[in-house]
């Protein structure tokens, strides 16, 4: 299934947002623009659909409404969150408005939730039942199996959006970093488990192809597998080749940051087919490598008669969108303003449609618009 | 009174870009700044060039650039362009350096090193390396924080001290006088001169 458009109310930095979004989206804005929230609709809606998730548990992890709540909403203070989709000509869309209860605990309570399949209405509450029991507004139908029968596929949907932002030192020491793990586990403490949990044949192919293609950036590293230690902790291993003919056999606690970072990457592109939200994929990696980072994740997706990922990337990095690939109808500009953070396509844009057909990538075409404004004063601060 | 122009702004550096923006400023004819493409290094200007000609007819665009090798502007502009030049396209060229119209406002640099005017020379754009005679003259300084941030150490491979652009920027921001400098500095002179009288064309169809 495929996010094909997003639109937003009060959803944290942001006032308004209307966007159409295709298969790769790469989200470039300034520090504290929100980046990170806007991929966290994406979160907050899984956090809803889990099991043991719900709008309750969703809306308290972060902190309440008047977290969530953006900060430029004036008049209009409902938090609205509308998400269409597309699978096989099949058209949905899930909408939820969030309000907060004005006395008692200010529990966070749906000012309505719509489900749509095509030109037919599946769900819309308010309903006669919310009327004379107004408790069951503090839930969605969402997180209920007896209510969701008919909109299952998108429960389903939300539940296996993953979030990815992997930290080497998590991957590298998992056993250094004790308590209760992240959910969903995004910075990777749990990576290495969860490769050796895959099953043997998948197992093999995945790092099969992750090894090829991780050939370009790491040259000197050959045979990636998975092996067990003697306490049963599964470890990757890989030949590392040097002047010796047979090379060096190294785990991945000898693989530098960056090497860890893109097996882990190029592994979650692998692991399902829907939508999968990158933070920062550049970080640690040579910006040669950032630079072909977009065509190697195309390319390790590849497959035939498979359905490719969503991927929705925030980037800082102008490496990454220097690559010619990249249209501007893939980048989402985020500029911070008064009245909160504007999302924009690039290819809304005519100044950067006009660039970009005299030949300038979408890098410099683009990014320049998102630099901070006032970089020139930073001698201010003396 | 006319509404203000709008205008994107393209540079390899950071120097030049507080430079125009200052001057974008000191004159009567109203700017309003879009978009600013500067990523700095050589040949960044060069590369976009043709995608700044085509965006000029949406917005204009001042390009600021050296002569580097080329012996005059048309000559720069015959290579880089492969598309006619837009009118909306105003491709400045700086003779030399962004120092040198630093420079060109001899008193207020004067005062900002706490040096004699004498020492500054007359003729900048004359300098063959107006950045050089820039280092040379922050040497002279006595005040020590500024020698430290605008010079390069002793037997560094840099070219300029650790602070650079953010101490001639601040110059630049708070008291470089453009009407003073453009009296020495023919090339500068022109500059403000072009955006004076400059009318951007729109096109009509379409």
């Amino acid at each position: 299934m495929l996010v094909t458009r997003l639109i937003l109310k009060n959803w944290r930095n942001f006032r308004s947002v209307d966007v159409e979004l295709g298969p790769r989206i790469f989200v470039a804005g300034p520090n504290a623009s929100g980046k990170s929230n806007l991929l966290d609709v994406f979160v907050f809606l899984k956090d809803i659909a889990k099991p043991s998730g719900g709008l309750q548990n969703a809306v308290t992890a972060r902190g309440g409404i008047s977290k969530l709540r953006c900060l430029a909403a004036r008049q209009y203070p409902d938090v609205e969150i509308e998400v269409h989709l597309a699978e096989d000509g099949n058209k949905w869309s899930y909408a939820i408005g969030i309000k907060q209860a004005t006395r008692g605990y200010r529990q966070p309570y749906l000012a309505y939730e719509k489900v749509t399949k095509g030109n037919e209405v599946v769900l819309n509450r308010p309903d006669s039942d919310d009327s004379k029991d107004p408790l069951r507004l503090t839930q969605t139908h969402l997180e209920q199996i007896n209510a969701n029968a008919e909109f299952r596929e998108l429960v389903r949907f939300f539940d296996s959006v993953s979030y990815l932002h992997l930290v080497p030192q998590l991957l590298r020491h998992p056993e250094a970093f004790s308590g209760p793990g992240v959910p969903g586990d995004p910075y990777g403490r749990s990576f290495l488990e969860r490769v050796a949990r895959t099953s043997d044949g998948t197992r093999k192919a995945r790092l099969k192809k992750i090894e090829s293609a991780l050939r370009i950036a790491v040259p000197q590293l050959k045979e990636l597998t998975d092996v067990k230690d003697d306490t049963g902790i599964p470890h990757l291993e890989a030949v590392y080749q040097h002047w010796r003919p047979h090379g060096a056999k190294q785990r991945e606690d000898q693989f530098s940051d960056g090497t860890l970072r893109l097996i882990g990457l190029l592994w979650s592109l692998l692991e399902s087919n829907s939508m999968l939200l990158l933070e920062e994929p550049e970080l640690s990696l040579n910006s040669g490598i950032v630079r072909k980072l977009p065509s190697l994740m195309y390319r390790v997706q590849k497959q035939k008669n498979r359905q490719m990922r969503q991927i929705m990337i925030s980037t800082h990095s102008s490496d990454l969108l220097s690559d010619p690939g990249i249209g501007g109808e893939e980048v989402l500009l985020l500029t911070p303003d008064e009245d909160g953070t504007r999302v924009e396509l690039a290819s809304s844009i005519s100044e950067i449609n006009d660039l970009l057909q005299g030949g300038l990538t979408i890098a410099d075409a683009a990014l320049p618009r998102v630099v901070p404004r006032n970089m020139a004063q930073l001698d201010l601060f003396e | 009174m006319s509404p203000a122009i709008p205008l994107s702004l393209a540079f390899e550096d950071e120097l030049t870009e507080l430079l125009a923006l200052k001057i974008l400023r000191s004159i009567p004819n109203e700017y309003a700044t879009r978009t600013i493409y500067n990523r700095g290094g050589n040949g960044y200007l060069k590369k976009n060039i043709n995608g700044f000609n085509n965006a000029a007819k949406g917005v204009p665009f001042l390009v600021g650039t050296d002569l580097d090798r080329y012996d005059c502007p048309p000559a720069l502009i015959a290579d880089w362009l492969t598309h006619p030049k837009h009118h909306n396209l105003l491709l400045r060229v700086a003779v030399h350096e962004a120092e040198a119209w630093i420079l060109a406002d001899r008193e207020g640099f004067a005062a900002f090193l706490g040096i004699s005017v004498a020492k500054i020379p007359e003729d900048v754009e004359a300098l063959p390396g107006p950045k050089e005679t820039l280092i040379q003259l922050a040497r002279m300084s006595r005040r020590r924080q500024l020698r430290d941030d605008i010079c390069p150490p002793l037997r560094s491979t840099s070219k300029v001290g650790p602070n650079y652009n953010a101490r001639l920027g601040g110059f630049v921001n708070q008291s470089w006088n453009p009407d003073v400098a453009r009296l020495k500095s023919p090339s500068l002179n022109r500059t403000i001169d072009r955006l004076i009288a400059f009318r951007p064309q729109w096109a009509t169809s379409d």
